[in-house]
């Protein structure tokens, strides 16, 4: 993976992490965002998944996070998505045209979501 | 289908990695041919979607086969085919993966056509209308 496709994560205080995508992401990073988000649900952590820095991603990038918003229901643990207007809206577009953007819960910003993550948790 | 800048062909092992070799060639063609960054967008996405279908599904048990790209564009329309030489696209019940592909796939691109292909495998061409005043 090139240095600028980066999936980073973030602990940040109140049990909320934040797990962000910057770059292209496909099926070749959905096993690592996929085992990342594993992991952070099996430790009961809020997740954040920041797509403001993604430049693009597909239906593979997608099914990980659909598990993920699963998992994190079934367990009580908050899941949110930061989806921003940059990029001409391409991410936004993705989760139009599949109709998954009425399914997840979205901020336009990252501090919006773990405000409201983190107020959840307690 | 030969446009001003001709045709690009590519053939690709069916790996992960390659559907984003597959992408970047696309829209370097794309690019060099004047389309809108919107429209590269959506073409990408498609040419994303279709790709993936053929390294998730189109070889059983690991065998890695091959991915056939082709992007041409003529006067009204751009056309991308992606064809493997795989296991054909009969439903399965253990198949991975959420099925939007191709729905995604048919939402952004003005005609699909998916038939068979060689022994067994999958052709998808799909035709994207460009824009009367993007470059020709």
């Amino acid at each position: 993976m090139r240095a600028a496709d980066a999936l980073t994560l973030e602990r940040l205080g109140a049990g909320v992490v934040v797990v962000s995508l910057a770059g292209d992401h496909d099926v070749s990073s959905a096993p690592m965002l996929r085992e990342r988000l594993s992991g952070v649900l099996a430790e009961r952590d809020a997740v954040v998944v920041d797509l403001a820095a993604t430049t693009s991603l597909d239906s593979a990038i997608l099914g990980v996070l659909l598990g993920a918003l699963r998992r994190g229901r079934e367990q009580g643990s908050p899941f949110a998505l930061v989806i921003g207007d940059g990029h001409e809206g391409r991410v936004r577009r993705i989760f139009e045209l599949t109709g998954l953007l009425a399914i997840f819960p979205v901020f336009g910003d990252r501090l919006l979501a773990v405000e409201a993550l983190g107020a959840r948790r307690r | 289908m030969n446009g001003v800048h001709g045709v690009v062909r590519m053939e690709l092992a069916a790996e992960p990695e390659n559907v984003r070799v597959a992408r970047d060639a696309v829209r370097r063609f794309l690019e060099v041919e004047g389309l809108s960054e919107e429209r590269i967008y959506d073409v990408l996405l498609a040419v994303s979607e279709a790709c993936t279908n053929v390294v998730v599904h189109a070889y059983a048990g690991g065998t890695r086969g091959l991915l056939w790209v082709e992007v041409g564009r003529d006067e009204s329309a751009i056309t991308v085919t992606v064809r493997d030489r795989g296991q054909g696209i009969a439903p399965r019940v253990d198949s991975p993966g959420i099925g939007l592909g191709l729905p995604v796939i048919m939402t952004l691109a003005e005609h699909v056509a998916i038939t068979p292909f060689g022994g067994g495998g999958t052709e998808v061409r799909m035709t994207f209308a460009a824009a009367v005043d993007e470059a020709a």
